[in-house]
């Protein structure tokens, strides 16, 4: 079997700025720091599937419409 | 940067002053700033290696309490922890035991070399004599937990 490889994007950034929300305030809502928040909006950092969810809430969005996985090639 | 980062960069200068404090309390070779230390170690009494190891915990100890209670008192690095904070730490934790391992096993291969092809006395560092024993492992830990260090700014950076 193959090991499928890829990464985790996601549309935070978009979505926070259209909401007019800070770093912070998404941060102190989902329960992480600011940093952290950067880091996933950055793609540095793929969350847990437990704060993935917690965001998406915080958007009332589903969860595909925050994040994505793509594959490599 | 965060506060942990903060915190991780004095303690890395923290640790690199206590590794030149004692490197140059027990070596010799290359004098810089009036102070030598380099390549041989310089056999001591019980009394002076003594000294050395409680300023050493002492250093390290008042080091980390300023760095704690006085430099991050308003801002708890406790605060500011959650799961990608948790990563790093476990991530930085690995690498630190590593270095430790390969650490010590370099001083295991090192001294039973030494012992087994008798070229102990023109060795540079002579990990047998107490002071050489004290100068390796210390030196062991405090690389072990400037790895650790260096390797939390790293995952700051890239995760």
């Amino acid at each position: 079997m193959s090991k499928a490889t890829g990464r985790v994007r996601n549309h935070i950034r978009e979505l926070r700025l259209e909401r007019g929300a800070s770093q912070q305030e998404l941060a102190d809502e989902v329960g992480a720091s600011r940093q952290t928040i950067n880091a996933i909006e950055q793609e540095k950092y793929s969350p847990s599937l437990e704060l993935a969810f917690r965001i998406a809430r915080f958007f009332k969005r589903d969860f595909e419409d925050v994040f994505r996985f793509t594959k490599d090639g | 940067m965060s506060a942990r980062e903060k915190r991780t960069w004095f303690k890395l200068a923290l640790w690199s002053f206590i590794i030149f404090f004692l490197w140059m309390r027990l070596t010799d070779g290359v004098t810089i700033l009036g102070q030598s230390f380099g390549p041989s170690v310089i056999d001591q009494d019980v009394v002076t290696l003594l000294w050395t190891y409680g300023s050493i915990g002492g250093m390290a100890a008042i080091g980390q309490l300023i760095i704690r209670s006085v430099l991050f008192a308003r801002n708890p690095v406790e605060e500011e922890l959650d799961e990608r904070n948790v990563f790093i730490e476990r991530k930085s934790d690995q690498v630190g035991y590593w270095v430790g391992v390969g650490g010590i096993n370099l001083l295991i291969v090192h001294a039973l070399l030494s012992e087994r092809f008798k070229f102990r006395e023109n060795m540079p560092l002579d990990f047998v004599s107490p002071a050489g024993i004290l100068l390796s492992l210390l030196t062991v830990f405090m690389v072990q937990e400037i790895a650790r260090g260096i390797s939390i700014l790293l995952l700051y950076r890239r995760s």
